[in-house]
C-alpha cells in the first residue's frame, strides 16, 4: 500500500517514525540497516554550508563520518571539483540522501529522513 | 585552529610523515616543506624556514585526493578547514574577499604523487580518532556500526 508523503516538517518526521516503528527494530538494529541499504550506492552529502559533495559511498561509522568514492562537489548545483577518495567529517553533514532515480522517491527521502532522524537523540530508544 | 611558528614537528604518533610537499592556503603558494599525519594533529613545516601550522582534526571539515588536473593542475590532498586561517605575524588583507569566508581550502602536493592514497588513508585514520563530543550516537550504535568496503 502507497503511503503518501507529506511534504511539512510535520509530515515528514511522522515518516520517519512510521519507518521506525514498522521496522520494529531498535535503534541500533535500524542504523544498521540503513547504512547496509545505501551501503556502495550513490549518494548526496549535504554539508551544514550548503555544498553537495555526490559520490558511492564507502564508509559511514557512528560518528556520521562519511567516506566517500568517485567524489563530486556541487556548489549552486553546479559542478565545482572531482575528487576521489574524500573523506566528511559528521558534524559538517547535514544529511546523506541517494541519487538513483530509478529508486522510488518515497525510498529516497526516507533514506534522508532517516539519516536526521538517526541523527539525533529524539527518536524514542526501544531497546 | 591554524597557528603559523617556529614549529617543531610532532615527535610521537605520527602517522605518515610526507617530505617534499607543497602546500598551498586558498590558492596562495605558501612553500614546501613535510607533511606530518599525526594522532595529535596535522603539522606541516617549511623545510626553508622552519615555519609551520598545525591544524586540529575536529576543524579538517573534509579531506580528499585530488587527481582532476583541470580543477586544479597537480595531483593533491585538498583540505577543507571550517575556520578563517589566522595567521599570526601577519596582517589579513582588508580588501582579500576570501577573508569574509568562515572556510579555508589548503592543498598539499607531494613530489611523489603514488603517496596520495596512503596520506589519505592516514589522515582518515587520525579523524576517527577525534570524534566530536556534541555529535555522536550511543556507545551501543556506534559498537553496532563500522561498517566500511
Amino acid at each position: 500500500d502507497k503511503v503518501k508523503l507529506e511534504n511539512t516538517a510535520n509530515g515528514r518526521i511522522n515518516e520517519a517514525v512510521k519507518i521506525k516503528s514498522y521496522l520494529k527494530m531498535s535503534r541500533k538494529e535500524a542504523l544498521s540497516q540503513f547504512i547496509q541499504q545505501i551501503h556502495g550506492r550513490p549518494v548526496v552529502v549535504k554539508l551544514n554550508s550548503g555544498v553537495d559533495y555526490r559520490g558511492v559511498l564507502a564508509c559511514l561509522d557512528g560518528y556520521m563520518n562519511i567516506a566517500l568514492e568517485q567524489t563530486e562537489e556541487y556548489v549552486n548545483g553546479q559542478l565545482k571539483n572531482k575528487y576521489g577518495d574524500a573523506f566528511i567529517r559528521g558534524n559538517n553533514v547535514l544529511y546523506i540522501s541517494t541519487q538513483k532515480r530509478r529508486l522510488p522517491k518515497i525510498w529516497r527521502t526516507s533514506v534522508k529522513i532517516a539519516y536526521q532522524v538517526l541523527s539525533t537523540d529524539e527518536v524514542n530508544e526501544s531497546s | 585552529m591554524v597557528v603559523f611558528s617556529n614549529f617543531p614537528p610532532p615527535t610521537e604518533g605520527i602517522k605518515h610523515a610526507q617530505p617534499l610537499t607543497a602546500v598551498t592556503i586558498n590558492n596562495q603558494e605558501i612553500g614546501k616543506g613535510t607533511l606530518f599525519i599525526a594522532e595529535s594533529r596535522l603539522s606541516w613545516v617549511n623545510d626553508i624556514s622552519g615555519q609551520g601550522f598545525s591544524l586540529e582534526y575536529e576543524h579538517i571539515a573534509l579531506h580528499a585526493v585530488s587527481r582532476d588536473l583541470q580543477a586544479y593542475p597537480a595531483e593533491c590532498l585538498y583540505i577543507l578547514v571550517d575556520r578563517a586561517v589566522d595567521r599570526d605575524n601577519e596582517e589579513g588583507d582588508g580588501d582579500d574577499p576570501d577573508s569574509q569566508t568562515e572556510e579555508t581550502e589548503m592543498r598539499f602536493t607531494p613530489d611523489d604523487k603514488g603517496m596520495l592514497d596512503a596520506m589519505y588513508h592516514a589522515m582518515c585514520e587520525c579523524q576517527s580518532l577525534h570524534p566530536d563530543p556534541n555529535n555522536s550516537l550511543s556507545e551501543v550504535c556506534r559498537s553496532a556500526i563500522r561498517w566500511c568496503g
